[in-house]
């Protein structure tokens, strides 16, 4: 059949318009694929929006209907339903369109190319083309698919409920939700109790996220060089142990840590500090100081076998020449690290470790597990270890301010993001990622 | 002499640090297992290993009719071994892509969702809960896996891209000289190169799952469908009456095999983190 | 240029379909359609997700069965997670039609309209003792059919205490002469939380909120004032005395009490089992000893079942509410748990000595005001904390309760 085809083409050539395979394929995909005498490729595309049409149609109507309004019926619209269905409808119609835009593309593309006197490919080939130049999207597309709603549709959800007025007094199903713009965040920035408390709050979660995550950082490459060096024996057994604190699910640790440094009652004191050092013990729990010292301590403990295996494997690649180089020059240990292991370690793992101090800004269970953000102090409402994330939980469901809380996580968004772009920008991965 | 003296003194003093951080590391260990052999319910115990212990907690998890623990046990392992494999699957077609291909959004596609997943959004599981009830997979293992699996794709995909940056491109074109298709060299060349960084994102995503209980106390409704630690951290999820010691129990149970995975994904666990993440 | 034409193309479009979109049509479900409710083949219940209060569920829903036909599916929930659960489950039709909350939840429930009132006739309602149905009656409304009663008590140890301290002058003199801390010996413990130090702001006069005809003010808050201050100095007086632990949690006065190291110590009924089976015929219980020269009153939890308003048969849903709490099963609910049902009938006919405490404190209680704005002023915690470490009572009161007024404007 393809080839009759070809043949009948030749003729036809001249007269090919691309004007009215693009407004064809506008009118209904496949169309103008068909006028081009593309059948197998026009039959797909009717096939795919007709398919499209019947399944999807009464939804995305729904769904744009929902996110517009938010329903009208109190008590029977799901303001939060509509909502999350409304953004699902506008991922979809951003595919359709999408889409759409290359099928007209394609249209009017071939339909030139006709009219120039080109001899399409045969069916076989034309698939051959089409799996080279499409391979690439069979690798990506499903993983897309999964990352569009398991990542991005929760992530604009939560966005978009901070531009709505959700609170416990106007909560679905039984109120309506209303778009209101930026007042939640003027409302932020008026009221005292989120401004007196925000600073201090955010003080300590600059302290904790650098010296935590610092910690564990410097902790894994002291014990990743000595574990490197090469006179130490049982290597593996080592490590393994070194390994261990990963191991262990972290909720586990932490709850168990909460109770080892309970003032009177728990191990730390009784066992170690007081017949050490006698007197009362240290007042972990209850002084915010010491509490901040232990969870330190405590994300330390958790993080740092991460980091000791990132720099164990990275330790062995630096090269030999180097060293042997430098101690011709009669170089110290110092200088052979601070010159040649230092620099090609943390160059190499930037981008990693830039992840490690943005997990740690937003490390909620660390510090709600362990003394749920207290001790308290007084004249403010965040506790005296509460960093940004954990104040925004407990102020969600203190005072079930949704879209507050939703606002707040926002601007925290924003901030660790340009963090990042930055960090990430400064190593040199970024840059050669667009080289390549 | 001197110079063999000091070298000794120094890797004694090595090995004593090693033995310090080994006390530090296993301290905790040992107390929860002391924890979970105290034969009442409250975690607060005048001994490390309490004076009349017993394997009651241990004993109530297997055969008590109102523990659900082996069903949690084999959800579990239904829910990470299915995300490892999954992961490894979605994450390597993903990485070929962005190591070997030009393609719309290369550029900074996975530096996109690798930000945007830094921001802290507990609001977000509304919206799966939603979107899974729409699909039919709420309450079921099968969404639970599917979450966690499109989840772990950016940061994922960025090491094993990383890794498969190392491989020489020479490889492939000399298959592709050979008659090799776009699937062949994948397969045949570049996965079993890729081997280490791939037994990296199965550890990973196999243990990701074990030890989070938030994802699934939204998406999971009926007991005997719960995880691990969503049904451990139920056991001290309660204002007035916790069962630490049950839940120590629960959580030796979990980490003891663990523990050995990684024992023996060691090496491997080494050599592909570093090459995946220092070259990404 | 190209690629931003594309882009503005996609928004245009959009746009445009998001406009043209329209209202679904949708049945506007009536509530008073459902009159004459058909028998439904099964209802599903949300039971707390804790050993006993399951195994009771289960043997009431299989008689329940037998005599209605009605097969009940039994989903175990934790009782914290199931409000937002409900939220979500509830209008996707995987809701329950029976779930189970405390009394302090029911302002949180009726905000969100996810519980229907029920309907109790007046012999009906006689079943139950008044503080449990006022503990559920909202704005005039009654919201559940309660199951439990429960309040904490007095707990001592026989083989330390011979007979329990009526006053807590006498409890301070107990205290002082058990106490031996680096022993780990103590004559008297209660976990520093509002929950159980209420008694103690209660009994001078403190209060949470202002009352009026059963409606709460939130603006007037008692928490800061003369009683409340004389209330926590006297309970701050054990522990500036070394005499009661600066950090204690329940978790380690379970732990200790249950080694035999304390003489008393203040908890609820779900301990009950917990101490018996450490202590045996050592433990006795009685009610809270006397604060200043006073009946000292005691928080009074009340949990009920409530109707989901997701229920496709709530009269059957009632029905098996009423079912569930009547005198039968709530014996039987009382003999599995050991919690203490709000009927009168069975108050008065439990016999085992081991709840004199518990159903002598019973009457002294009062209910926690079951409105939202309850869920902020657990921050008095933070303030007792600070107290505990040390704090100056006055000023930590006030500053809480600033901040409490604070967080209650916000979320108005």
């Amino acid at each position: 059949m393809s080839k009759h085809d070809n043949s009948s083409h030749h003729v036809q050539g001249k007269k090919h318009n691309p004007n009215i395979a693009t407004i064809l394929s506008i009118i209904f995909a496949g169309l103008g694929q068909l006028y081009n005498r593309r059948y197998l490729k026009g039959t797909i595309l009717i096939l795919l929006e007709v398919a499209f049409l019947i399944t999807c149609a009464d939804f995305i109507n729904l769904g744009l209907w929902g996110i517009s309004t938010l329903g009208t019926l109190a008590g029977v619209d799901h303001s939060i339903f509509l909502l999350v269905y409304g953004l699902i409808s506008l991922i979809l119609l951003v595919f359709v369109v999408i889409f759409y835009v290359l099928n007209v593309k394609d249209a009017r593309k071939q339909a030139k190319l006709i009219a120039q006197g080109w001899q399409p490919p045969s069916i076989r080939e034309s698939m051959k083309i089409a799996y080279d130049k499409s391979f690439v999207y069979l690798l990506t597309i499903p993983g897309f698919i999964l990352l569009i709603f398991s990542v991005l549709l929760p992530l604009l959800f939560a966005v978009s409920l901070a531009f709505t007025n959700y609170d416990l007094y106007n909560s679905p199903p039984k109120n309506l939700l209303d778009w209101v713009g930026f007042e939640n965040f003027a409302k932020l920035i008026t009221a005292p109790l989120w401004k007196d408390t925000f600073v201090s709050v955010f003080a300590w979660t600059i302290i904790w996220t650098l010296v935590a995550t610092t910690f564990q950082i410097v902790l894994g490459l002291f014990l990743a060089l000595l574990a490197n060096d090469p006179r130490v024996k049982f290597k593996k057994a080592i490590r393994t142990i070194l390994i261990l604190p990963w191991a262990v699910p972290g909720f586990v640790s932490i709850l168990i840590f909460a109770a080892m440094f309970n003032n009177e009652f728990g191990t730390i004191n009784r066992d170690i500090i007081i017949p050490l050092f006698g007197g009362d013990g240290i007042p972990w729990l209850s002084d915010p100081f010491y509490t901040r010292i232990v969870l330190i301590l405590i994300q330390t403990w958790l993080g740092y076998p991460f980091v000791f295996a990132l720099f164990s494997g990275v330790l062995q690649s630096v090269s030999k020449d180097w060293y042997e180089a430098a101690e011709v020059d009669g170089a110290t240990r110092w200088q052979k690290f601070k010159n040649i292991t230092l620099p090609h370690v943390l160059f190499a793992t930037a981008p990693l470790l830039i992840i490690q101090y943005t997990t740690n800004f937003n490390n909620f269970n660390v510090i709600y597990l362990f003394n749920e953000g207290g001790p308290a102090v007084q004249g403010q409402n965040a506790g005296g270890t509460d960093i940004l994330i954990s104040w925004v939980y407990k102020l969600t469901f203190e005072t079930n301010n949704y879209s507050m809380a939703a606002a707040i996580s926002l601007i925290i968004g924003i901030l660790i993001s340009i963090f990042a772009i930055l960090q990430f920008r400064r190593t040199s991965s970024f840059k050669q990622e667009g080289k390549i | 002499m001197n110079a063999k003296f000091k070298s000794n003194l120094e890797v004694a003093g090595i090995y004593l640090i090693f033995g310090i951080m080994t006390v530090i590391i296993v301290y905790p260990i040992i107390w929860a297992i002391g924890m979970s052999l105290n034969s009442s319910t409250s975690f607060y115990s005048s001994s490390i290993i309490p004076e009349n212990w017993s394997l009651v907690h241990y004993k109530w998890l297997f055969t008590d009719p109102h523990s659900d623990y082996l069903s949690w046990y084999k959800n579990s392992m239904i829910v990470s071994g299915a995300t490892a494999v999954f992961s490894v699957v979605m994450t390597s077609l993903v990485a070929y892509a962005f190591s070997r291909y030009n393609f719309v959004g290369k550029k900074s596609g996975l530096y996109t969702f690798l930000i945007l997943q830094m921001f802290p959004a507990m609001m977000a599981m509304v919206a799966l809960y939603i979107l899974l009830n729409l699909v039919g997979l709420l309450d079921s293992l099968t969404g639970l896996i599917l979450i966690y699996v499109g989840g772990q794709i950016p940061f994922n995909a960025w090491l094993v891209k990383g890794y498969l940056d190392t491989i020489p491109r020479e490889l492939d074109e000399a298959a592709r000289i050979d008659g090799a298709g776009h699937f062949t060299v994948f397969l045949r060349v570049i996965m079993p190169l890729a081997k280490p960084i791939l037994a990296v994102v199965a550890l990973f995503n196999f243990m990701n799952p074990l030890f989070d209980f938030l994802l699934p106390s939204i998406v999971l409704q009926s007991s005997e469908n719960y995880t691990l630690a969503l049904g451990l951290f139920n056991f001290i999820n309660d204002q007035f009456s916790n069962n630490f010691t049950r839940f120590a129990a629960g959580a030796i149970l979990i980490a003891a095999p663990v523990a050995v995975l990684y024992l023996f994904l060691q090496r491997y666990l080494i050599s592909g983190l570093t090459a995946g993440g220092t070259k990404g | 240029m190209k690629i931003k034409k594309v882009w503005g193309l996609l928004l245009v479009v959009v746009i445009a379909v998001a406009l043209a979109a329209c209202a679904p049509e949708r049945e506007e479900v009536s509530q008073e359609e459902n009159q004459s409710e058909e028998k439904p083949e099964q209802l599903k219940v949300w039971v707390n997700d804790e050993e006993e209060a399951i195994e009771a569920a289960e043997e009431m829903f299989s008689n329940y069965t037998e005599e209605t036909g009605i097969e009940i599916i039994l989903e175990k929930v934790p009782m914290p997670d199931q409000l937002q659960k409900l939220s979500l489950a509830g209008p996707t039709g995987d809701g329950p039609d029976l779930f189970f909350q405390p009394q302090d939840r029911l302002g949180d429930v009726i905000a969100q309209g996810l519980a229907v009132p029920v309907e109790y006739t007046e012999e009906e309602l006689t079943g139950y003792s008044e503080a449990a149905i006022e503990a559920f009656t909202y704005e005039g409304e009654l919201y559940g059919s309660p199951v439990t009663i429960d309040t904490y008590f007095v707990y001592y140890n026989k083989s330390l205490v011979d007979a329990p301290p009526e006053t807590i002058e006498e409890v301070y003199e107990l205290s002082q002469e058990l106490t031996e801390a680096d022993k780990d010996q103590y004559g008297f413990l209660v976990s520093p939380e509002f929950y159980y130090l209420y008694s103690f702001i209660n009994a001078y006069g403190g209060y949470i909120f202002g009352e009026e005809d059963g409606v709460y003010d939130t603006s007037d808050i008692g928490l800061d004032n003369a009683g409340s201050i004389a209330g926590l100095e006297e309970y701050k007086k054990f522990i500036d005395e070394g005499i009661l632990p600066k950090s204690l949690t329940v978790d380690v006065i379970d732990g200790l009490f249950t080694e035999g190291k304390v003489g008393m110590a203040i908890s609820g009924p779900w301990n009950i089992p917990v101490y018996q089976e450490a202590l045996g015929e050592d433990l006795a219980t009685a009610p809270l000893p006397k604060i200043n020269g006073e009946v000292a009153p005691s928080f009074v939890g009340v949990k009920a079942w409530l109707v989901s308003s997701y229920s496709e048969y709530p009269e059957w849903a009632i029905d098996l509410a009423k079912y569930m709490t009547n005198d039968e099963n709530s014996q039987l609910y009382y003999d599995l748990t050991g919690e203490v049902p709000p009927r009168p009938e069975i108050l008065d006919s439990i016999e085992d000595p081991i709840y004199d405490g518990y159903t002598a404190q019973i009457p002294n209680g009062t209910s926690m005001p079951n409105i939202p704005e309850m869920s902020v002023v657990w921050d008095m915690d933070d303030a007792i904390e600070l107290i505990v470490n040390g704090g100056d009572v006055e000023d930590n009161l006030q500053d809480v309760v600033n901040n409490i007024k604070e967080k209650i404007q916000l979320s108005e």
